[in-house]
């Protein structure tokens, strides 16, 4: 009631201060100081928020990459009465014979970083929450000394109004000497909060900095020590099966490793819509004709059309690997439908042992001179056997089925 | 639902009430129901796979996100401060923004085209599916219903003669409609079952390789920031004197005037 009472007192000059009808005073360096208070304040609320947040997300991980675990191993058993999935898709045996226990690294994972998690709210969260307590106490001192202030202004422009106003009646000089005492203890007030404030902020400030230096230390070892555990664990588990575990080229590997999968379940007529159940019936009817075997062929025809990717094959591999990425997925397969979105995966590695062939131009005429070697004309293409790092050398290259040696000064290399 | 949708319906419900009560005769299906039960095991935990592997990558972008928040934040409240501790800081953050690129780099795209979208095609796959599979179920009841007709009206001829023969040739439609649909089943479904292993297989180990490599480079990158540190704040660290230090400020700052004046 009483701080009503007040801010019915100090509305009016609060209006009229800021239409500039009366003055207003302040002190540059309380107000520089509360400048650098509020932002304390603001960077407060934000770290509060931003260590939450992270201390969330962390714990989402490691729930999502348990949950992962899980929903993958389910997949990767044998469904019902599935036959051993081991024996039926050999080039998924590592993961089939791995991924029982990464679903268990995964909960263990979970598990041993929860506890991790949990000094983020008691040695973080809780401290800066105190200690954003403690900037709403002083947030109040600070209102409280605008009040003063407010208050000190209001009674000095009466004053002042009073004293040089000419003629003074009865009841004037009553309430100038009413307004001196005010104004006296409003002086007094303003100066004591004023004064402690000033007094006092710097070293809050500097408290500030000591204060925040161990809660930032505290969070960096926090985090560091939970990527030294996920580290830690998945390079115990996963270094061992599969080695290395970079990261380089992965896009590559995957879209290698997944062969033609992506054509065959495209080929599967249940992975699109249905139509309406007259066309089928027309389509049906049409495909079937006069032949009543129908049915039974084409069961027969796709059941074997069907077949396990082959990605163990290395023929198949080297030519997908050695032509420039041919688009395979021209229905819109995981790679090619991604290029518009973002630079195009890296080009898959050559694969060792397999260079791509050269060709040399041929330059001038050379006919045979020796037995063994390769005649050509100028303009040739001759597709390079060996070369030498000299062209004052004898290389080995192939024409028309032909191979033999030739000057290696006689061709272009492109 | 148009008109004759709601027609089919309705004829449908009273199908399955005369099966109920055994005045229409059911087609055994206990051989589909098997394949279908194996299929809903795959639709529900690929389902379950897609949202995880998306909350994975979700939870990846905001701890690196937050964590660039976080740096920046403890480095304002050091301002203009040169000292031992702002420049720790200070090289944290710095340690920290190279972080958050570095994820976003060789994480977040390659995660999504070889983890997050794999998994998210083969669930786009599932509607159709089951789709087809209602689709199923309705037309093996029509044929079903059309059957029973077809077969009550031989056995007691009705006073309209062309009555038997429309109905038989119902029968005949229902059925050819119900085999084209369900030999579509039958054959794919075993098959896409079966594509579950290869197609997923190779996201696994690039999941392992991201997953490892999110550790790996964190721990790299932000491991050198200790050098800033004064020495033995590590071992303050692990003995509590960083919370001691943390509560002396905070019984510090409590007893100030400016934060008692209010009370």
């Amino acid at each position: 009631m009483k701080g009503a009472l007040k801010s019915i007192k100090r509305a009016p000059h609060m209006l009229t201060s800021r239409v500039g009808m009366s003055t207003k005073s302040n002190d540059a360096e309380t107000d520089e100081l509360v400048r650098k208070f509020a932002g304390l304040e603001d960077y407060t609320g934000k770290l509060v928020k931003d260590t939450s947040t992270f201390r969330d997300a962390i714990a989402t991980m490691l729930t999502s990459q348990a949950g992962f675990g899980v929903a993958f191993a389910t997949l990767f058993q044998p469904i019902n009465d599935e036959a051993s999935l081991t024996s039926k898709f050999p080039e998924a045996a590592t993961t089939l014979r791995n991924i029982a226990s990464y679903q268990e690294l995964m909960a263990e994972l979970r598990d041993a970083i929860q506890p991790e998690l949990e000094l983020i709210d008691s040695r973080i969260v809780a401290p800066l929450k105190e200690y954003q307590d403690l900037l709403k106490k002083i947030r109040k001192t600070i209102t409280k000394r605008e009040h003063k202030l407010v208050d000190y202004d209001r009674f000095n422009n009466s004053y002042n109004k009073l004293k040089e106003k000419k003629e003074k009646s009865l009841s004037d000089e009553k309430n100038l000497f009413k307004l001196e005492q005010d104004l006296e203890q409003a002086t007094s007030e303003y100066d004591h909060y004023n004064s402690t404030l000033k007094a006092e902020i710097p070293h809050f400030l500097q408290l500030t900095t000591a204060f925040i230096t161990p809660i930032f230390q505290t969070f960096y070892f926090i985090k560091v020590g939970v990527l030294y555990t996920l580290l830690e664990k998945m390079q115990g588990w996963g270094a061992s099966t599969y080695g290395d575990l970079s990261v380089e080229g992965i896009e590559a590997m995957h879209y290698e490793r997944l062969g033609d999968t992506v054509e065959q379940m495209e080929a599967l007529t249940v992975t699109k819509r249905l139509g309406p159940s007259a066309r089928l019936l027309t389509t049906h009817r049409q495909n079937s004709g006069s032949d009543s075997s129908s049915v039974l062929s084409r069961k027969t025809s796709t059941a074997s059309s069907y077949k396990p990717p082959v990605r163990g094959a290395y023929g198949a591999a080297a030519a997908s690997t050695s032509e420039p990425a041919p688009p395979a997925y021209s229905t819109g397969g995981a790679t090619p439908a991604l290029a518009g979105k973002r630079p195009a995966p890296p080009p898959p590695r050559p694969k060792v042992g397999l260079p791509q062939t050269q060709y040399v131009t041929a330059l001038y005429d050379y006919a045979a001179t020796a037995e063994g070697d390769l005649s050509f004309a100028a303009g040739d293409r001759i597709e390079l056997v060996k070369k030498t790092e000299s062209t004052e050398d004898w290389w080995t290259g192939r024409l028309n089925g032909v191979e033999g040696v030739f000057p290696g000064n006689y061709v272009n290399v492109q | 639902m148009s008109w004759n949708g709601l027609k089919k319906a309705v004829n449908r419900a009273g199908t399955n009430v005369m099966m109920k009560t055994g005045q229409v005769e059911r087609t055994d299906d206990t051989v589909f129901k098997r394949e279908e039960a194996m299929y809903r095991t795959m639709e529900k935990n690929t389902s379950a796979l897609h949202k995880e592997a998306k909350a994975y990558l979700d939870a990846v972008r905001s701890v690196s996100a937050s964590s660039t928040r976080i740096a920046t934040t403890i480095d304002l409240f050091f301002g203009s401060d040169a000292g031992e501790q702002a420049m720790s800081a200070n090289a944290y953050k710095r340690a920290v923004e190279e972080w958050e690129g570095s994820v976003s780099r060789s994480i977040d795209a390659p995660y999504r085209a070889t983890v997050l979208e794999p998994v998210g095609k083969l669930c786009s796959y599932f509607p159709e599916i089951n789709n087809a599979i209602s689709k199923r179920h309705k037309k093996l009841l029509d044929y079903d219903a059309a059957r029973s007709k077809a077969r009550k009206l031989g056995e007691k001829p009705p006073n309209d003669p062309s009555k038997l023969p429309l109905a038989e040739q119902e029968a005949e439609t229902a059925e050819e409609i119900y085999k084209i649909i369900d030999e579509q089943l039958r054959n794919d479904l075993p098959q896409i079952l079966d594509l579950r292993v290869p197609y997923l297989d190779p996201s696994f180990e690039c999941m392992i390789r991201m997953q490892s490599h999110f550790a790996t480079d964190g721990y790299e990158k932000l491991g050198g920031v200790q050098r800033y540190f004064a020495e033995g704040v590590r071992e303050d660290y692990a003995a509590g004197g960083l919370d001691a230090q943390v509560e002396g400020c905070l019984q510090e700052m409590r007893e100030l005037t400016i934060c008692g004046l209010s009370a």
